[in-house]
């Protein structure tokens, strides 16, 4: 009998917080919101999946958790903790990417760079509110809108935060058709919402293959911080372009991707124990991300509207909007939002352009925030 | 109030952010120019060494696809079913 009740003590049951059930029930709404509302499927469910996981309670004698040396969890989130799946992520993302929009009207790489403001805006908030420069850093490019950009920072600039951090980015990031249209709207009139660009361009082949070496030289050399990250992005996109690595961009942008995304979300979603997860800290941050999502969309708008002064085609607004990084989602919600005022206004494509700019503009201010706070 | 001013002060917010951005607009900025300059470079270079056609995306698309999309989108709109 006493056997019984010793093991019953044991039971996730005996232990369970109401904190451990509030994240598991946060773990429920990613999954449904994945499976219902298709929001970011791919990333909610392990995501979601894993928060449940990381909050069922155990004897603390039994190595389970991420956080305990030895366990088979340990190991998976190694690749988040030391930031090596990002770049593998980055590596597929390039695999995947055509850079044809971008190179055929070079103008949109811009508003790439505006979406960025969002970042050290929010580094600014941070500070404000008391987290450290280091923690202000990787709370800050949360508004980069990049997943894996948001958790490689975070892993090198505050590792307390990085569950918090991982969880924020990817939650914008699923949320980007939530939280983008209204401000995007806001912020055009009906008159710029209905401009149409014109076509672009073809490409030729010798320009895609070009492209990722030089580019990766031109950033890597100004921030050698982003080798990582654009180091591996470039290279997944020579793999595609270079014509002659079909099996191995094919591999980069399928299994490997897939592999790492399981990985990456379920380990981040196991690190999110209530204990740790629940606190003012990490309701500052999603409140700072979210803060930092608006105004990076806001920035990205309100930047291609200033281009419009001086140009003689001029940009949709609403293609501003999509130099936040997350790929292909806000260049899907700007092409979206265009078909609401006509729908004969095709922008998805153009909208690419400054959505895989902003992929390269988050990984350099990473790459910068990483230089200038490291200590 | 004060305060928050005082930490940003503390922690160079302001500077980290000015010159941040001014970096990530400079290697964008470049990049960009970079893809402008490009067409250019390779006209000079493919007077050395011509691109191959097969390569190139400028590759007309076979007029046997042409003709069957033109006929499938004639059936779509003005076929009566």
């Amino acid at each position: 009998m006493e056997i019984l009740f010793n093991f019953i003590k044991t039971t996730g049951f005996a232990q369970l917080t109401c904190g451990n059930a509030l994240m598991m029930l946060i773990g429920t709404v990613f999954i449904s919101l994945a499976i219902i509302k298709h929001y970011e499927p791919l990333l909610l469910i392990p995501i979601g999946f894993g928060i449940i996981v990381g909050n069922i309670p155990f004897m603390e004698s039994m190595p389970l958790s991420v956080y305990d040396e030895g366990s088979v969890l340990y190991y998976i989130y190694f690749g988040v903790k030391e930031g090596i799946f990002p770049p593998l992520i980055f590596l597929g993302i390039g695999a995947m990417t055509d850079f044809s929009t971008m190179l055929s009207n070079p103008k949109l790489v811009l508003l790439g760079a505006a979406a960025q403001i969002g970042i050290f805006l929010t580094l600014i908030g941070a500070l404000a509110l008391g987290f450290s420069p280091t923690e202000a850093g990787a709370i800050g490019i949360i508004g980069g809108a990049d997943g894996p950009t948001s958790i490689f920072l975070a892993a090198k600039l505050a590792p307390k935060l990085l569950g918090a951090i991982a969880i924020a980015a990817y939650s914008y990031m699923a949320l980007v058709p939530v939280i983008q249209p209204p401000i995007m709207r806001l912020l055009t009139t009906k008159k710029e919402r209905l401009i149409r660009m014109k076509p672009s361009r073809t490409v030729s082949k010798r320009e895609k293959m070009v492209f990722p070496i030089a580019s990766f030289i031109i950033a890597a050399l100004i921030v050698p911080g982003a080798i990582s990250l654009l180091g591996m992005l470039f290279f997944g996109n020579l793999l595609k372009e270079s014509l002659v690595t079909e099996r191995l961009a094919n591999t980069a942008r399928t299994a490997l991707i897939d592999i790492v995304t399981i990985l990456l979300g379920f380990s981040v979603g196991a690190s999110t124990q209530a204990q740790t997860f629940l606190t003012n800290q990490s309701l500052c941050i999603f409140a700072l991300g979210a803060l930092s999502f608006a105004i990076a969309t806001a920035s990205g708008v309100l930047f291609a509207k200033f281009m419009n002064l001086f140009l003689k085609d001029k940009i949709n607004p609403l293609v501003g909007a999509a130099g936040v990084s997350a790929v292909p989602d806000s260049a899907r919600v700007v092409h979206m939002v265009g078909q609401q005022e006509d729908p004969e206004n095709f922008l998805l494509m153009h909208a690419m352009a400054p959505n895989v700019a902003g992929v390269i503009g988050s990984a350099i201010a990473a790459g910068i925030l990483w230089s200038v706070l490291v200590k | 109030m004060n305060e928050a001013i005082q930490r940003i002060i503390a922690g160079h917010g302001i500077a980290i952010s000015i010159v941040s951005m001014l970096i990530v607009f400079l290697a964008l900025s470049l990049i960009s120019l970079f893809i402008t300059l490009l067409p250019h470079i390779l006209d000079l270079i493919a007077k050395v060494y011509p691109e191959n056609k097969q390569q190139s995306d400028d590759t007309p698309v076979d007029d046997r696809i042409i003709a069957a999309i033109g006929f499938a989108l004639h059936k779509k709109n003005f076929t009566k079913e």
